[in-house]
């Protein structure tokens, strides 16, 4: 396969990886409120995604994909909250260990970067039909 | 130098026989258009190849196990395939038609 075509599936595979990345985001703040159901137990865990590189042996190039979807180890936040079902003994409910902000901010990022390889594609279309072009 | 008549018939029947077959007087009209035929065929079955693929994707995506960037990427490789298959067809039918209006 010629070079602007394995860069079609490239920005392709780029284009995967920011949508698995989009999804992992909307899973976070969809759960920014969830909480255990048993007094004391653990919330929500927010999740994190990381990338890699992979050689594609058809094509002969490297792509991207998801390298793992882990759990983010930080505090949860602790609320006051007696009336709550998960409530332990002194009053305090475990919160998700998410910030909406942070989110917000991950998602741009996951657009710009699925923007970028959009751009990518539409170039390299561009410079495919244009060079088809020539011979007409 | 001394030249030898023999030995310069031997030689020149030695090349004659060593040249490709595609270069021998009897096989020059039929070769090269069939060089050109397998251009051609190679150029229009990798079109097809191409467009296999992008209905298998589009099917998978239908049946909701392709992403739509795959699908997009899939058809939009096919197309400049097609794109460049056509292309070159028109360029040498008009070549060819080229060659039909020359005055003889």
């Amino acid at each position: 396969m010629d070079q602007l075509s394995s860069t079609l599936f490239i920005a392709s595979s780029g284009m995967r990886a920011q949508g698995t990345r989009l999804r992992v985001i909307s899973e976070n703040i969809a759960n920014k409120d969830s909480t255990a159901d048993t007094a004391g137990g653990d919330p929500y865990r927010r999740k994190m995604i990381t990338f890699k590189n992979v050689m594609d042996r058809e094509l002969g190039v490297e792509t991207v994909n998801v390298r793992k979807i882990r759990e983010d180890q930080s505090n949860f936040k602790m609320l006051f909250d007696p009336g709550h079902p998960a409530a332990d003994e002194n009053g305090y409910v475990k919160r998700p260990n998410i910030s909406g902000l942070i989110e917000m901010m991950d998602m741009r990022e996951a657009q710009r970067s699925y923007e970028a390889n959009l751009s990518v594609i539409d170039v390299t279309k561009t410079m495919l039909s244009r060079t088809v072009d020539m011979l007409k | 130098m001394e030249i030898n008549p023999a030995d310069a018939i031997a030689a020149y029947k030695a090349n004659i026989t060593s040249a490709p077959a595609s270069m021998m007087p009897g096989n020059e009209v039929n070769k090269p258009s069939s060089h050109f035929m397998d251009m051609v065929k190679g150029a229009a079955s990798s079109a097809i190849e191409a467009n296999k693929n992008a209905e298998e994707i589009s099917k998978l995506a239908v049946t909701g196990k392709a992403d739509v960037a795959e699908v997009v990427t899939a058809i939009a490789h096919a197309e400049t395939t097609l794109q460049t298959v056509v292309s070159v067809r028109d360029k040498v039918i008009s070549a060819y038609q080229e060659i039909l209006r020359m005055p003889i």
